[in-house]
C-alpha cells in the first residue's frame, strides 16, 4: 500500500497545482484620475506701445507665482497675492522688461481663470491663457489680406523640448510652409513666425498645431492697423458654442482638422428664437468656413457649431473701437471664471454675454471679482442670451444653476476686446 | 621463497672455487647498530645463520647493553675504526633487520662482482610476508627519497636486477672498509633513511659506486622508522644535500627547496594536514641551528670529492618529488568528488566504466558552455545580480552597520552581503575574483552536488548528475535566476550539499558530531544565500521520511536547521520577506511541470524499490513546495525557497529516472520525463549566462557618474518590476525604487522596510503621478533625488513628466528616459551648501561650523550631533565625518552567525584531526 501512497500524493498536488489559481506577485497601486497641474500659460506683449497685464479670477485665495521665461530660461519670477475674492494681477512690466515673452502663472487652486489684457493707445486685446496644451490642438479665423500683420507664437513651458508639425491651410488649400514642420521648440521658450511675411494675402488661415514630442501652446497675434487682437488655439471637438456680444460685425470660423471631408451644422440663439440648423454644409479636409451673422446685428445672440468630426471654431467681432477674435467652447457649464473682465480701463465698459443652452430656465449669478463686491441674479429662459454689464475688477464669477455658456467683451476707444471664460468644473 | 634464493657465492660454494684463482674470500665484520626497541638477540641469531659467516661481529650500541659474549663500540665510528685491518668489508646492519641465510653472501659477491663501494640489500617489511619497503632509490634534487614503489607492493623479483641508484637504506649496507674509515661514519645525528641517503652521496662523490643487491633480502622491522619522527628524516636529507651538493648547486637549490616546503605546506593544509607545514619549518630551522656542524661536515667531504655533482645528478628524477606527489593527491581529491569509486584516481582504463561519469561530464559541460557569455561579456548586472560592494563595506554593513539600499535603513542586510564580503576578503579584498568564484562555483557545485546527493541516496548513474541542471534550470530555479536572481543561482550550488548532509550514511567513517558540525555549516551557508532556506531542509526531511528513506536523519536536519541563524537578523529586521505574499515576484512555473512531475511521480511505481523511493520523494517534494507557493502567506524568501526546492525535488527525479540507461519497459516512462526535463532545463542554462537575463544597468546608469562628480541618488520608475534592479515599490501605477548614481551593488538589493523617508516619497510620488504638481524637481529634491530615470515601456508617469517644468528631459540612452534634477544639492550637504561623499558606511567632507544635512532615513545612531531633520537627519559637521554607530541586535546576530559556521568547521576540522 505504501508503494502507491507516494505517488498518489505526487498526482494529487500536481492536481492541486495546476487547477488552483497562482499568488499573483507585487502589483502596483491604483493609478489616480490625472489633474492637470495649476498652469496658465499667457502670451504677452511689451513695447510698441501696448503693454500686457496678467488677470487671475478664481476661487481661492493665495499666492501665486508668475514666471517670464525666454530662450530656455525663466528669466523671472514673482509670487503675487490672490484675494479672498480670489482675484489678483500683476502688470508684465513689473516682473521683466521683456518685448514678446511667454509667462507662466501658477495659481494656488486649479479652479482658476488666468488672462492676458494687452492694451496700447490704440488697441486692447484680451485673451484667456491656456493650461496644460493639448497634443493637438487647431486654430483659425486668421487673415494676412488688406495688410494684417499675422504672427503664430508657439510657446513650450515645459521642461523638455516639443518637436511639432504645423499645417497651414487657407481657400487655395493646404499651404505649403516647410519652415513650419519638424520644429523644435526648446524647453521654456517660444518660437514666433511672421505669417504675414510666409503666407502674404490669405483671406482665410488655419493651423493645425501638433506636437509629436512635448506640448505647445500655441497664439496668434493680429493687427489691422487700427487693433489688435490675440487668441489661441483650441483642442478640436465635435461640439462648440460662443456668445457673442451685440456689436455690428460678427461671423464664426469653423476650422477642420480632420483629414477628410465633414458636415456642419449652425444653430443660433437669438433674442427671438432659436434657429436650429442655421446653416449647414460640408468642409474640406482641413478646409475652413466663416459663417456670416451680420442679419443678427445689434443684438448679443448665441451660436452652437455641430460637425461630425473634430473642428476648431472661433468667432470674429468687429465694431467701431476694433477688431476681436476668441475661440470657441466645446460645452456649457454651470460657472464661469472670466479673468480680466472688467479690469480693462476706466474708459471701457466690460459686459458678459450669457447664453442658455437648456431647455430650463436657470438663474445666473454674476459677481466681480477683486472690484467691489456685488452680486447679480438673473433668470435665463431656455435659449436665451443675456447681457450683464460688470462692474470694475479683475474678473467675474458667472454661476448658474443650470448649464450656461458665456463670454466677455469691453468696448473702449482703444479698441475691441472679447475673450471666452475658462469654465468651473462641476461640483 | 627459496626458488627466489640467490646462488650462493660465499666460502661454502664449491662451484666459485673450483674454477677460480685461490683468491681469499673476502673478510666482512658486521656492524650491528642497536635500535631502540628492538631485540638484538633475533638479530645476532640472523647473523649466526649467514652462509657467508663474517669475520668479526660488533654491536654499537651507546647504552652499553650489550650480551655476553659480543664485542661492542659506543659508536659506529669507533667500530669502523676499531675494525681489523684485515677487514675488506663493513657490512652496517640495524638491529631490527633479519636478513635472510644468504643475504651477506649477496651483498659480498655483487659488491666484489660490480666494484661497488656501497652496497644495500632489498627490504622487506617483516611481518607482511613479501612487501616491499625498499630496493634502492632515486631522489630528487631536493633529497627526497622516491622508491618507485606502490604502497604495499609486493616482491614478485619485478625489481631484481643489481643496478646502480642513487642512495641505499642504512637499515642494511655492505661498504668496503677502507672508504668507510676516510668517510669515518655514518651521520649519527641523521635517521636511518637520511643516514643511507647521506651516507651513499658522500661514497658517489669519493668515486665510489652506490648499488642495490635485490638478491640480498633482509626483512625489517621498521623500529628505527619509528625513531625520531618524519621531520628528522627531512632534515637530515635536508643536511645530506648541504654536505654533498657545490656553492653553485646550493645556491639555487636551498631557495626552490623553501619555495617547495611552503608550497607543499599550503597544499597539503587544502587537504586538512597542517603537520606537513610544520614538519617544514622544524627541518629547516634544525639545519639552521646545526649549520656550523654541516658546514664541518663539508669541509671533511671536500677532501675526499672525486667527482661534481653531475654524478648526484644522474640518480636524481627531475622535478619534486613531493609536489608531484601532493599535486597528485589534490587531483585524486578533486577527481573523487565526481566518482565515490575513485576511478579516475585509479586510472583512466576504467574512466569510461564508471558509473555516472559521463553523466557528469556533459552536465559539466553544458553547465560551462552555458557560461560562456559571461566569459566575454561579463556577469550580468540586473536584476538582482550586481557586483559586491568592497568587501570591508559588505562586512560592515552585514555586522549591524548602515544598510544603504533605497533611503538607507539600521534593519539588517541580506546576509549574502556578509558571505560575499567574508570570501571578497579573503581573495584579498578581490570582489570581482569572489563574484565570478561564485558564480562558476555555484554551476560546478549545482551539478557535482546532486550527483554527490544522489550518490549519497544511493543512486550511482548518470542521471544524479544531469539532475544538476535540473536544479539549476528547473520549475523554480528557471524562473528565479531568470528573475535576475544571481543567490538563487548559487542556493542551488549549495542546496544538494547541505541536503546531503543530513543524509547519515554509516559507511563514511566519520563520527556524528562531525556530521552534524557539516549540516549546520553546509545549511548555514546555505542560508546566507536563501534565508528562509530551513523550509526546504524541513520538507525534505518530512517528505523522505514519510515515504520511506530513513536515511535521512532528524537528528542530522536538525542540527542542520540550527544554520538557519544566519538569516535571523535579517529576517527579523524585515519579517515580510519570508511573511508577506504582497510583496512576492509572482513567479510561477508552467502548470506542465506539475503534470510531467506528477506523471513521473506515477510511473515510478514499476521503479525498482530504491530508485522508486528517490522519485517519488523528489516528486512529492517539488510538487509539495509547489503547492505552498498557492498559499496567500509567504513572501518573496518563501517564494524563493519554495521555487528552489521544487527544483531540486525535480532533479532527484530525474537522478532516480535516469539512474539506469538501458532498455527495459518498466524504466521507460519515467526515463522519458527525466530526458524531457533535462532537456528543457539545458536549454535554459544554455543561454550563455545560466538562464540570468542579459544587461548591465551600472553601465546604462553611468551617465550619471560620467556627468557628475557626485552622481547622487537616482529615482527608477518603471511598470514592470523586472526592469527595475532588486526589489522596488508599489507607486501609483508603476513601480519604483531609489538607487545611489555611482552604482548598484549586491547589498543594494533588497529593500528594507519602508521608513519615514520612504512612506514621504511614496506620497510625493502619489501627487506628481496625478500630474498636478508643476514643479517635481523640487519636490524630489527633497529626498535628494537627482535623476529620475523611466526604465522599460511608457508609462503614464512619464506621461504626467510631460507637463512640468523643473525635471529636464535628457536624452542619453534611447531606450531609458533620463530626467535630470538640478534643484538637488545631494544627499549629503553641509549648511554652507558643500557636498560630502559617502565613504565606507559614512559620509566624509570638509569639516565646517554648523550642521550636515543627511539625506538617509531619521536614525538617532547616526553622529556627531544627531537630531532628526523631517524624515532625515542632521548631524554636526565639525569633525568632516558622519558615522552610524550600529544596530547592535543585527550585530550580535551576525555574530553568531558568523560563528556558527566557523565553529561548525573548527568541530569537524578538530575532530577529524583527532
Amino acid at each position: 500500500m505504501r508503494r502507491y501512497a507516494g505517488p498518489v500524493a505526487g498526482v494529487l498536488l500536481a492536481a492541486f497545482v495546476v487547477v488552483a489559481p497562482p499568488i499573483s506577485g507585487m502589483a502596483p497601486e491604483a493609478g489616480h484620475q490625472r489633474t492637470d497641474p495649476s498652469l496658465a500659460v499667457c502670451h504677452t506683449i511689451e513695447g510698441a506701445g501696448r503693454t500686457s497685464s496678467i488677470e487671475v479670477a478664481g476661487t481661492a485665495s493665495g499666492m501665486a507665482r508668475a514666471t517670464v521665461f525666454v530662450s530656455g530660461e525663466a528669466i523671472a519670477s514673482r509670487e503675487f497675492t490672490i484675494d479672498r475674492s480670489g482675484g489678483g494681477g500683476l502688470a508684465v512690466s513689473d516682473l521683466a522688461p521683456v518685448g514678446v515673452a511667454a509667462v507662466a502663472v501658477e495659481t494656488p487652486s486649479a479652479v482658476a481663470g488666468v488672462s492676458v489684457v494687452t492694451s496700447g493707445e490704440s488697441s486692447l486685446a484680451a485673451g484667456t491663457c491656456g493650461g496644460v496644451p493639448a497634443p493637438m490642438s487647431i486654430i483659425g479665423g486668421a487673415s494676412t489680406v488688406s495688410g494684417n500683420s499675422l504672427d503664430l507664437s508657439l510657446i513650450n513651458p515645459f521642461a523638455g523640448e516639443a518637436l511639432v508639425n504645423v499645417n497651414v491651410s487657407s481657400e487655395s488649400g493646404l499651404e505649403g510652409a516647410p519652415a513650419l514642420t519638424g520644429l523644435v521648440v526648446p524647453p521654456l521658450s517660444t518660437v514666433s513666425f511672421d505669417i504675414a511675411a510666409m503666407l502674404p494675402a490669405r483671406e482665410r488661415l488655419t493651423f493645425a498645431v501638433e506636437a509629436t514630442r512635448g506640448l505647445v501652446a500655441s497664439h496668434l497675434t493680429m493687427s489691422n492697423g487700427e487693433d489688435a487682437t490675440a487668441w489661441s488655439a483650441v483642442e478640436p471637438a465635435e461640439d462648440w458654442y460662443l456668445a457673442l456680444p451685440p456689436l455690428a460685425a460678427r461671423s464664426v470660423v469653423i476650422s477642420s482638422a480632420s483629414a477628410a471631408d465633414l458636415s456642419y451644422q449652425i444653430d443660433v440663439y437669438s433674442s427671438e428664437e432659436v434657429m436650429e440648423a442655421f446653416q449647414g454644409g460640408s468642409i474640406g479636409p482641413r478646409g475652413e468656413v466663416t459663417v456670416d451673422l451680420a442679419e443678427f446685428s445689434g443684438e448679443a445672440i448665441g451660436v452652437r457649431v455641430i460637425a461630425t468630426g473634430p473642428v476648431g471654431v472661433s468667432g470674429t467681432v468687429m465694431g467701431e473701437s476694433g477688431l476681436a477674435i476668441a475661440p470657441g467652447v466645446p460645452a456649457p457649464a454651470t460657472g464661469w471664471l472670466a479673468a480680466g473682465a472688467g479690469s480693462v480701463g476706466d474708459d471701457s465698459v466690460s459686459s458678459v454675454v450669457i447664453l442658455n443652452t437648456g431647455i430650463e430656465v436657470v438663474d445666473v449669478t454674476v459677481a466681480s471679482i477683486g472690484g467691489p463686491p456685488q452680486a447679480t441674479i438673473y433668470s435665463l429662459d431656455p435659449g436665451s442670451v443675456r447681457l450683464v454689464e460688470l462692474t470694475p475688477g479683475r474678473g467675474a464669477l458667472v454661476d448658474a444653476t443650470g448649464e450656461v455658456v458665456a463670454s466677455w467683451y469691453a468696448v473702449s476707444p482703444r479698441g475691441l476686446a472679447w475673450d471666452s471664460p475658462r469654465p468651473m468644473p462641476d461640483g | 621463497m627459496s626458488s627466489r634464493m640467490t646462488e650462493s657465492v660465499g666460502p661454502g660454494s664449491p662451484d666459485e672455487t673450483v674454477e677460480q684463482a685461490p683468491v681469499p674470500a673476502p673478510r666482512v665484520a658486521v656492524l650491528i647498530t642497536s635500535i631502540p626497541g628492538a631485540d638484538l638477540g633475533p638479530a645476532l641469531a640472523a647473523v649466526r645463520r649467514q652462509v657467508y659467516e663474517p669475520a668479526d661481529v660488533v654491536v654499537v650500541a651507546s647504552d652499553g647493553e650489550v650480551p655476553d659474549g659480543v664485542a661492542a663500540a659506543e659508536t659506529l665510528e669507533d667500530a669502523i675504526t676499531g675494525s681489523d685491518g684485515s677487514i675488506d668489508y663493513l657490512w652496517i646492519l640495524h638491529s631490527d633487520a633479519r636478513p635472510r641465510p644468504d643475504a651477506l653472501n649477496a651483498l659480498v659477491a655483487e659488491v666484489g662482482r660490480n666494484d661497488a663501494s656501497l652496497g644495500g640489500s632489498k627490504l622487506l617489511i617483516a611481518g607482511t610476508g613479501d612487501q616491499l619497503e625498499s630496493v634502492g632509490s632515486a631522489t630528487d634534487v631536493f633529497g627526497e627519497p622516491y622508491s618507485g614503489l606502490d604502497e604495499g607492493e609486493v616482491d614478485l623479483q619485478q625489481y631484481d636486477v643489481v643496478r646502480e641508484v642513487a642512495f641505499v637504506s642504512s637499515v642494511s649496507m655492505l661498504i668496503r672498509r677502507d672508504l668507510a674509515r676516510g668517510l669515518r661514519r655514518l651521520d649519527r645525528r641523521l635517521e636511518p633513511v637520511a643516514a643511507g641517503l647521506d651516507f651513499s652521496q658522500r661514497v658517489r662523490l669519493a668515486g665510489g659506486r652506490v648499488i642495490v643487491v635485490p638478491s640480498s633480502e633482509v626483512y625489517h622491522q621498521g623500529r628505527c622508522l619509528h625513531h625520531g619522527g618524519g621531520w628528522r628524516e627531512e632534515a637530515g636529507r635536508i643536511r645530506a644535500m648541504l654536505k654533498a651538493y657545490r656553492p653553485l648547486t646550493l645556491a639555487w637549490m636551498v631557495p626552490f627547496a623553501l619555495l617547495t616546503a611552503i608550497a607543499d605546506g599550503l597544499g597539503n593544509l587544502l587537504l586538512g594536514r597542517w603537520q606537513v607545514g610544520a614538519r617544514h619549518g622544524a627541518a629547516w630551522v634544525w639545519n639552521l641551528l646545526l649549520l656550523p656542524s654541516t658546514i664541518a661536515e663539508r669541509l671533511r667531504l671536500s677532501s675526499m670529492r672525486q667527482v661534481g655533482d653531475e654524478e648526484l645528478f644522474r640518480f636524481q628524477a627531475s622535478g619534486s618529488i613531493v609536489l608531484r606527489q601532493l599535486a597528485s593527491e589534490l587531483s585524486d581529491r578533486f577527481l573523487s568528488i565526481f566518482d565515490d569509486d575513485r576511478v579516475l584516481a585509479t586510472g583512466t582504463r576504467r574512466l569510461w566504466a564508471s558509473k555516472g561519469i559521463i553523466g557528469a561530464i556533459l552536465a559539466l559541460a553544458v553547465g560551462v558552455a552555458g557560461l560562456r557569455s559571461m566569459f566575454f561579456a561579463g556577469i550580468p548586472q540586473t536584476g538582482f545580480t550586481f557586483p559586491f560592494a568592497p568587501a570591508t563595506e559588505s562586512l560592515g554593513r552585514f555586522f549591524g552597520g548602515w544598510n544603504d539600499a533605497g533611503l538607507g535603513s539600521s534593519a539588517a542586510v541580506h546576509p549574502m552581503v556578509g558571505a560575499t564580503g567574508a570570501l571578497s576578503a579573503l581573495l584579498f579584498g578581490s570582489e570581482t575574483a569572489a563574484r565570478v568564484l561564485l558564480t562558476v562555483g555555484a554551476v560546478v557545485a549545482a551539478i557535482v552536488g546532486t550527483g554527490r546527493l544522489g550518490g549519497r541516496l544511493g543512486l550511482s548513474g548518470h542521471g544524479r548528475y544531469l539532475g544538476g541542471l535540473v536544479l539549476l534550470a528547473g520549475p523554480g530555479t528557471g524562473l528565479l535566476i531568470g528573475r535576475g536572481s544571481w543567490a538563487a543561482m548559487v542556493a542551488a550550488g549549495i542546496l544538494p550539499w547541505a541536503l546531503r548532509s543530513i543524509i547519515d550514511h554509516p559507511g563514511d567513517g566519520r563520527d556524528r558530531l562531525v556530521k552534524a558540525a557539516w549540516a549546520a555549516f553546509y545549511v548555514a551557508v546555505l542560508t546566507a544565500f536563501l534565508p528562509v532556506a530551513a523550509l526546504i531542509i524541513v520538507a525534505f526531511i518530512v517528505g523522505a521520511r514519510l515515504l520511506g528513506i530513513d536515511r535521512v536523519s532528524v537528528v542530522l536536519g536538525l542540527a542542520g536547521l540550527s544554520g538557519a541563524v544566519v538569516g535571523l537578523a535579517f529576517l527579523v529586521g524585515d519579517p515580510g520577506f519570508m511573511l508577506d505574499g504582497g510583496r512576492r515576484l509572482g513567479l510561477d512555473p508552467s502548470p506542465l511541470w506539475a503534470v510531467g512531475i506528477g506523471a513521473s511521480s506515477l510511473a515510478a511505481v514499476v521503479l525498482p524499490n530504491w530508485e522508486r523511493r528517490i522519485a517519488v520523494v523528489g516528486s512529492v517534494l517539488s510538487l509539495g513546495l509547489l503547492a505552498a507557493l498557492r498559499a496567500p502567506v509567504g513572501g518573496p524568501g518563501f517564494e524563493e525557497a519554495t521555487l528552489l526546492g521544487a527544483s531540486m525535488g525535480a532533479a532527484l527525479v530525474v537522478a532516480a529516472g535516469l539512474n539506469v540507461l538501458r532498455w527495459e519497459p518498466r524504466r521507460a516512462v519515467s526515463a522519458l520525463f527525466a530526458a524531457a526535463f533535462v532537456v528543457v532545463s539545458a536549454g535554459v542554462v544554455l543561454n550563455g549566462r545560466v538562464g540570468l537575463p542579459e544587461g548591465n544597468l551600472n553601465e546604462r546608469l553611468g551617465f550619471a557618474r560620467s556627468l557628475e562628480e557626485v552622481p547622487g541618488r537616482m529615482l527608477l520608475v518603471s511598470e514592470d518590476a523586472t526592469d527595475l534592479p532588486g526589489s522596488a515599490r508599489p507607486g501609483p501605477g508603476f513601480f519604483f525604487r531609489v538607487v545611489d548614481g555611482t552604482g548598484i551593488t549586491l547589498d543594494d538589493v533588497w529593500l528594507a522596510p519602508p521608513r519615514l523617508g520612504d512612506g514621504g516619497l511614496a506620497t510625493a510620488l502619489e501627487g506628481v503621478a496625478t500630474g498636478s504638481e508643476l514643479r517635481p524637481g523640487a519636490v524630489l529634491a527633497e529626498y535628494a533625488i537627482n535623476w529620475v530615470v523611466i526604465l522599460g515601456g511608457e508609462t503614464a508617469f512619464e506621461e504626467v513628466l510631460r507637463t512640468q517644468i523643473d525635471l529636464v528631459p535628457t536624452p542619453l540612452d534611447p531606450e531609458i528616459r533620463v530626467f535630470e534634477n538640478e534643484l538637488s544639492v545631494g544627499v549629503a550637504v553641509t549648511e554652507s551648501g558643500s557636498p560630502w561623499i559617502q565613504d565606507g558606511l559614512g559620509y566624509r567632507g570638509e569639516a565646517e561650523d554648523g550642521v550636515l544635512w543627511l539625506g538617509v532615513n531619521a536614525d538617532r545612531r547616526w553622529g556627531p550631533g544627531w537630531e532628526q531633520a523631517e524624515w532625515a537627519n542632521s548631524v554636526s559637521a565639525a569633525e568632516g565625518l558622519a558615522t552610524f554607530g550600529g544596530n547592535e541586535t543585527a550585530r550580535a546576530y551576525a555574530i553568531a552567525a558568523a560563528a556558527l559556521p566557523l565553529l561548525a568547521l573548527g568541530l569537524a576540522a578538530w575532530r577529524r584531526t583527532r
